[in-house]
């Protein structure tokens, strides 16, 4: 909301208070100001300006060599404006003088002419949004004969003023800030200053006349204030008039609708002038009809639901309650006669109003907040005050009020001086008592010892001040929030901390994957596409995902539910520069919910995804050691755990894998399958892995797998194996009979603890399609020392197992 | 000219021919080259236009462009014939035993990877965890897709309340939404565990709005929250200077005035001057963004929108009703809560000047922290 530093001012003395003092004092008491801005200051800088002598320029046909009479001086112009005339007068801005556009006027010389300043345009000014047909000529601006040579423009047109830019969002709360003398109302109150005078007291001589009856269905207004105003030209308003109105946003039209206008922004009032004679002799407050048809004055036709507040002329709707008037009965140049409307709506129905319609308004927003009823007829007194400035024959009717609640009823608030200084805190030095401060901000207070009794003033008691914790505020943030003392809060010593497993988790993960395993962190959007559903359906079919009711883009319409697609992109943006894209991801994928009761399962997962510039076999047995050290950072040692081809459909067929304990498989990883991979515009293989938290979590909760030490020593042996180039390591593993996991309760006899890979060959004198495996086969005893030909049993036991499952030995 | 023409078809046979026996994407190139390129076939025959009249030529021409469209077709039929066939037998020809018990990190570290890197915002998540666990805070989580109630009706926001418009909001097609601020794990903490309790949530929140140098539509956060049998504002002001000197390792110059927040009575907004821009607000002219008047503010520090002041920390006393929401006595229990933006802090903290790069995954940005 724009603010004029000279309207607040005449209501509250502003003097020897800067436009950034203002600005600071509203920011550390009240709202939040973005920021002020002079409006019109070159006004007062360029004069009018008497033409007194004309004369042709020698070397240009189109340019004239005005003598200019600035009042001071007389000085000479050189104008290329068609319409310039010696005898009449024009703006002229002189050297030093900086226009709206940016333009400082310079000494400059015209085909050899030298020229010292420029006249103006209405453009060159920027008034052409004035209602004002000079200021629209095209060419100079002409002025009237009878402004005096030598008077700035400001004299005319009104003051430079200063415009202020408060934040609507910081004001939500406070219906009575959003006009100009609520604005200054609470200046007044900071500075303890008197106010000059208070519009909402204002009053006008009326005459009896018929009204229109006044009707109101059930609740559908709080008051509504009627009357009728006559003796009146429609006419352009003055011009300092159009200017304060330009100056806070608003167009002129004509003098009722700036009027109607100029009240709402003064005393935050929304108001509507209806041509008398177009409406009859019954005004309805009252409910839509389903599918009812109005037109505004917007030019725009509505077809409402049922329930909203509209206006009706005996049945036919004239305007939608508090948000906009209708077509056909609003003011024009031929009116003569007005019917003032002045209401107050209960702020649901004008928020309904406004959600159903789309149709938002000056006036919609000051009812949303809940205005106070008590100033709907001030606003009409305003206006014909207003208006009888300019046409002193205005002449204003009784008012006629209808109402649907005792508004002037208020509930007092009772807190104590105690509640309110524990809420503060400790304040060192304060001067005023929580009384006095309540009472200057238009509070009611009544002592009764420790005990207040306040009444909240009619502009602030609707929603706004409520309870004590509102009055906490008040007191809080008059005296300044940097007066109260930093004190720690007590703290009870049986608080127990409680302990956040998942997010410790969280960040072990992080560690290792940064520190350890080289793994950059990103974190991606909660967003898919259809697309990206239908990539990875392992979580949740596509099907079931959740979709957006509003999405910023196509491409995020619906929640994620996977890691892949995200890190895909990610990677995407990387790769090309960067050989080795690296990375990792923690963060939530949003799974059909077990229950209807839970919108969403929301699961963490632990994801990564890399490119590389080495062989694939090499790069396959990093992304293994990457998950061994991930699996083994929560909790199950490498000695448990079982790494195993199984195929996903996001992965290269021949290189997908799962990796966890021997009952559960715990992370998929794999090479991503080439065709996803040219979906996301990746050309180099990217290697991925992910798993849910809650199955890593879990794997530290599967118990302790300690068993005392080993001492004596261990029997190695290394024997090659023959087997197809297809065949699996997990097959040889499971043939020979690993102990997995090593539990204590296994350690009661000799074990093969160990048979791990050594290496893989092909080629040599092996058959085509066969690969040879060296193994390493580890046995242990806990009690003895395995002598030479228990050792030598076990080797041939192990190599019958291998041929029996069908491995040769090499 | 029918002569031409018939070498033509006959050209088609051959292609079709050496098309269907090509057994990879470079043999397929190839065809492509032998017929339709500089020196193939097709060029060779049309070399012999020179002797026809123009009415020849136009049909001969039209039966040469027919052969590259057939030839087209054919090629790119192909071409996924051999791409579906490669896919399919990807299971023999590239097969890498994952089955084999992996070798330790250690021994394989990946060659030419840099040093890794975790999330800016994680870090300073994590610190901020460290500092509140300290102070007996305990760290709780709530799901990001929530309820009108949670995000909203429980919190003090009623259905015609204005400030719904506040916060522009992703809704589901099933009438939830992802949460606006962490501030819905208030309601979540006061179901679970009975005061007194000190509770931080971290964690991403949500708004409906288009993303720019200073707005991002997905955004983290961390809600505060103590409940106590008196807690006053001097309290809630030791909690956010001390969060601040420990995360900035200094004290930094920040100034409290209202705010308002429904579920907060009294309201607060605490500023700190902005460290990208020294609080200066960086406008075009060189000119503090206080200096007034009469100064354009076109250009200027996007952290803190030229004002030289960033807000980090809307807080204040939880609201009656919110207390009332949670079944707990007004009467009895008071509280204090705040909610900080940790992009915004994270970015004061390291002087970056655009909110994107957080969820943009360049490595060149991730490195550097």
């Amino acid at each position: 909301m724009k603010l004029s530093y000279n309207w607040l001012n005449e209501f509250v003395d502003l003097a020897g208070v800067t436009p950034a003092e203002l600005a600071n004092l509203l920011t550390m008491k009240t709202c939040e100001v973005e920021g002020f801005e002079d409006f019109m200051a070159h006004m007062e800088k360029i004069p009018v300006a008497l033409i007194e002598e004309l004369t042709k320029h020698p070397d240009a046909d189109k340019l004239k060599i005005c003598k200019v009479n600035t009042g001071k001086e007389t000085v000479q112009i050189v104008t290329g404006a068609a319409n310039v005339e010696q005898g009449k007068k024009f703006p002229a801005a002189l050297v030093g003088v900086k226009l709206p556009d940016g333009r400082e006027m310079t000494k400059a010389k015209l085909r050899g002419v030298e020229s010292f300043g420029m006249l103006c345009s209405g453009g060159e000014l920027g008034i052409t949004q004035l209602d004002y047909a000079p200021a629209k000529v095209d060419g100079l601006m002409p002025l009237p004969d009878d402004w005096k040579v030598g008077a700035p423009l400001s004299e005319y047109f009104g003051k430079p003023d200063i415009i202020f830019d408060i934040d609507n969002k910081s004001i939500t709360h406070r219906p009575d800030l959003w006009c100009h003398f609520g604005f200054a109302r609470e200046i007044a109150a900071l500075l303890g200053k008197p106010l000059k005078n208070n519009p909402e007291e204002a009053t006008f001589k009326t005459q009896a006349t018929t009204l229109p009856k006044i009707e109101i269905e059930g609740r559908a207004a709080i008051t509504y204030c009627g009357a009728e105003l006559t003796g009146f030209k429609v006419a352009a308003s003055p011009l300092a008039r159009q200017m304060r109105l330009i100056a806070v946003g608003q167009k002129p039209i004509n003098n009722i609708v700036d009027i109607s206008n100029y009240v709402l922004f003064e005393i935050g009032q929304p108001n509507h002038a209806f041509d008398r004679d177009n409406i009859s002799s019954l005004v309805k407050v009252s409910y839509s009809k389903s599918k009812e048809k109005i037109a505004l004055l917007d030019g725009t036709t509505h077809e409402l639901p049922e329930g909203l507040v509209v206006i009706r002329d005996s049945d036919k709707a004239v305007a939608l309650a508090g948000v906009m008037g209708g077509a056909g009965t609003e003011t024009t140049t031929s009116t003569a006669k007005l019917f003032l409307e002045s209401a107050t709506f209960h702020r649901s129905d004008i928020r309904k109003a406004v959600a159903k319609t789309g149709i938002r308004s000056d006036s919609s927003q000051r009812f949303e907040k809940a205005q106070n009823p008590g100033k709907a007829k001030a606003a009409i007194y305003r206006f014909a005050t207003l208006l009888a400035e300019e046409q002193p024959s205005a002449t204003l009717s009784e008012i006629a009020e209808v109402s649907t609640e005792d508004y002037n009823k208020t509930q007092p608030i009772i807190v104590s001086n105690a509640f309110i200084d524990q809420k503060l805190g400790y304040i060192a030095e304060r001067s005023d008592s929580n009384a006095t401060i309540l009472k200057r901000l238009g509070f009611g207070v009544e002592e009764k010892g420790d005990t207040l009794v306040v009444t909240p003033p009619a502009w602030r008691k609707s929603y706004d001040i409520t309870i004590g914790e509102d009055l906490v505020e008040e007191i809080g943030r008059f005296i300044g929030y940097k007066e109260i003392a930093i004190e720690p809060a007590l703290v009870a010593c049986e608080t127990p901390r409680a302990h956040n497993a998942l997010r410790e988790l969280e960040h072990r993960l992080r560690d290792l994957s940064a520190i350890r395993l080289q793994l950059n962190e990103v974190l991606n959007y909660a967003f898919h596409s259809e697309n990206d559903l239908k990539t990875d359906e392992f979580f949740s079919p596509a099907g079931d995902a959740m979709r957006m009711q509003n999405s910023l883009h196509s491409d995020m319409g619906f929640l994620r539910t996977s890691p892949l697609p995200g890190l895909l992109r990610a990677v995407h943006g990387n790769y090309r520069e960067e050989k080795n894209t690296r990375l990792f991801e923690i963060e939530k994928l949003m799974l059909p919910p077990a229950h209807s009761k839970l919108a969403r399962r929301e699961a963490y997962f632990y994801a990564g995804a890399v490119t590389s510039t080495a062989e694939p076999a090499s790069v396959a047995q990093e992304i293994g050691a990457i998950i061994s050290a991930a699996l083994e950072g929560c909790g199950l040692l490498r000695h448990d755990q079982v790494f195993m081809n199984d195929a996903h459909g996001i992965f290269h067929p021949g290189r997908s894998g799962s990796a966890g304990t021997k009952d559960k498989k715990v992370f998929r990883f794999g090479e991503v399958h080439p065709r996803i991979l040219a979906a996301f515009g990746i050309k180099d293989p990217v290697w991925y892995f992910d798993a849910l938290l809650e199955d890593l979590l879990a794997l530290k909760a599967q118990g302790a797998t300690y068993r005392p030490p080993f001492t004596h020593p261990a029997v190695d042996f290394d024997l090659t194996l023959v087997m197809p180039a297809r065949g699996e390591f997990a097959s040889l593993k499971a043939a020979a009979g690993v102990a997995q996991p090593l539990v204590r309760r296994d350690l009661d006899k000799t074990v093969l603890v160990s048979f791990e890979h050594v290496s893989t060959f092909t080629g040599g004198n092996l058959k085509d399609g066969d690969k040879a495996v060296s193994v390493r086969a580890v046995w242990r005893n806990p009690t003895r020392t395995l002598a030479s030909d228990e050792i030598k049993k076990l080797q041939d036991g192990l190599i019958q197992k291998m041929q029996k499952a069908g491995f040769a030995l090499r | 000219m029918a002569d031409l023409i018939a070498e033509i078809k006959a050209l088609e046979a051959n292609a079709a021919a050496a098309i269907a026996g090509a057994a990879d994407a470079d043999a397929l190139a190839q065809v492509s080259h032998d017929f339709t390129g500089k020196k193939g076939a097709l060029t060779g025959v049309m070399k012999q236009l020179g002797s026809l009249t123009p009415e020849e030529r136009g049909e001969v021409g039209k039966a040469a462009n027919a052969f590259k469209d057939k030839l087209d077709e054919l090629l790119s039929a192909k071409e996924s014939e051999l791409m579906q066939a490669k896919f399919a037998s990807l299971a023999e020809t590239e097969f890498l035993d994952l089955s084999v018990t992996p070798p330790e990190y250690a021994a394989v570290r990946g060659s030419g990877a840099h040093s890794g890197h975790t999330h800016p915002i994680t870090q300073t998540q994590r610190r901020l965890e460290e500092i509140f666990t300290s102070m007996g805070f305990s760290i709780v989580d709530g799901p990001q897709v929530e309820d009108d109630y949670h995000n909203f009706g429980a919190l003090n926001f009623t259905d015609d309340h204005p400030a719904r418009d506040m916060q522009d909001t992703f809704y589901t097609a099933t009438g939830h939404l992802l949460r606006t601020h962490t501030s819905t794990v208030q309601i979540r903490a006061l179901e679970g565990m009975k005061p007194p309790l000190r509770i931080i949530a971290p964690g991403r929140v949500f708004r409906y709005e288009e993303v720019d140098a200073s707005h991002e539509h997905t955004f983290y956060q961390m809600e505060g929250m103590i409940i106590d049998r008196k807690v006053s504002v001097g309290n809630l002001l030791h909690l956010m200077q001390t969060l601040l000197t420990e995360v900035f390792g200094r004290e930094v110059d920040v100034r409290l005035r209202p705010g308002y927040f429904p579920f907060v009575e009294p309201g607060f907004e605490l500023d700190m001057k902005c460290l990208v821009c020294n609080g200066r607000g960086l406008r075009d002219d060189g000119l503090p963004a206080s200096a007034g008047p009469g100064t354009s503010m076109s250009t200027g520090c996007s952290v803190c929108k030229h004002s030289g002041w960033v807000e980090v920390l809307p807080c204040g006393l939880v609201h009656p009703n919110v207390l009332r929401s949670a079944g707990l006595d007004p009467a009895e229990w008071q509280g204090a809560a705040f909610g900080l933006g940790l992009n915004r802090l994270v970015m004061m903290q390291h002087g970056i000047e655009d909110i994107r790069h957080f969820m943009a995954g360049k490595l060149d940005f991730l490195r550097q922290f």
